[in-house]
């Protein structure tokens, strides 16, 4: 029986390139001007009803808004999945039972009564266990990501972001941040 | 072949399959601008035959450029209906999974624009217009009498 499944960085990436895929494929059935069947049914063809009749020059600008949102949900799942993670380890690191374990949370972070601790907290504690490691390196990983949780992810989440954040640099960046915790700390889930 | 006629085989082949290509789009552009004419009779007759003055609908020409079918003038019409002035305004012919389209607006009601879209059954049937409200086909309203009764009742923001 599988567990719980949490989506990982390499399969927000593997969505992200299938719904563009999927775009491409709509823009080869708009260069070809086929009649659109009517026997379509289900999503696709609330898709395919969508961009009927369209001019070539308004499926462009449909496909670039299209386009645009994509790359934002996307920048937003790949920022779920690493807090995700985080919080995940965190989970595991705080309880009793892993307290002998690398680095654990009880000395930082006492839980409150319904179990929420912020990520802000959580990356809090991760520079001071850098700053105690003197691993400048680990640190600057921690900092970048707490700019990039604030500036980035916040402000597409609250929709206060209005130019669209390039996905791929932030997949990237996040990919880099996670084989820097898997570097630093040898037990990170 | 020799080279040579290989590569004067090539380029008669791509002339005649352009000339052939040429050919397909003017027939298009000729049905297309036949069943617009069509389209603007059954409005304009319509409209007549339920008290609308024949001088109150006029034509009007606007310049479309598509792929293929290239620049053309495509034909019109402004229909004056109490104070209010209705733009039916051709749209094109290349379009995604439709043969024709025509918008509707008007400088009255709320501006929202209705689509009349037109389908082709078969190579030779004429074809058949649907008004829609939104985007896609799904909700499409089959252009008779009644079917011009409800675009004119969106357009012009009528209850």
């Amino acid at each position: 029986m599988s567990g719980p499944l949490f989506p990982q960085l390499d399969e927000v990436e593997l969505w992200h390139h299938s719904m563009l895929n999927g775009l491409d494929a709509m823009q080869a059935l708009a260069n070809v001007q086929v009649v659109i069947p009517r026997a379509l049914e289900g999503e696709l063809a609330a898709q395919i009803d969508e961009i009927r009749a369209f001019t070539f020059q308004e499926w462009l600008a449909w496909r670039a808004e299209r386009v645009e949102h994509q790359e934002m949900f996307a920048t937003i799942a790949l920022f779920a999945s690493f807090e995700g993670m985080l919080k995940r380890d965190f989970a595991w690191r705080a309880t009793e039972s892993q307290a002998l374990h690398h680095y654990s949370f009880l000395q930082y972070l006492p839980r409150k009564a319904d179990g929420f601790v912020p990520l802000a907290r959580i990356l809090a504690c991760w520079k001071s266990i850098a700053v105690s490691l003197k691993n400048t390196q680990f640190e600057q990983v921690i900092e970048n990501l707490e700019r990039a949780y604030q500036d980035e992810r916040n402000a597409l989440a609250h929709g206060n972001n209005i130019t669209v954040t390039p996905f791929p640099k932030i997949y990237a960046d996040l990919v880099a941040a996670k084989l820097a915790f898997h570097s630093a700390v040898p037990d990170f889930l | 072949m020799t080279n040579l006629q290989a590569l004067v085989s090539s380029y008669q082949h791509r002339a005649e399959q352009a000339a052939q290509m040429d050919a397909v789009a003017s027939q298009r552009k000729e049905r297309w601008l036949a069943e617009l004419s069509e389209l603007n009779d059954f409005v304009r007759n319509t409209l007549i035959s339920v008290g609308v003055p024949e001088e109150n609908i006029q034509n009007f020409d606007v310049g479309i450029q598509e792929e293929r079918l290239g620049r053309y003038q495509a034909r019109g019409l402004i229909v004056r209906i109490g104070d209010a002035e209705v733009r039916f305004t051709p749209v094109g012919s290349m379009l995604i999974g439709a043969c024709g389209r025509v918008d509707v607006s008007s400088s009255s009601g709320r501006g929202i624009t209705v689509k009349l879209v037109a389908d082709a059954p078969s190579q030779v049937a004429p074809w058949t217009w649907a008004a829609y409200t939104e985007r896609g086909h799904l909700g499409g309203t089959a252009l008779d009498e009644d079917g011009l009764a409800k675009v004119l009742e969106t357009v012009l923001g009528h209850r």
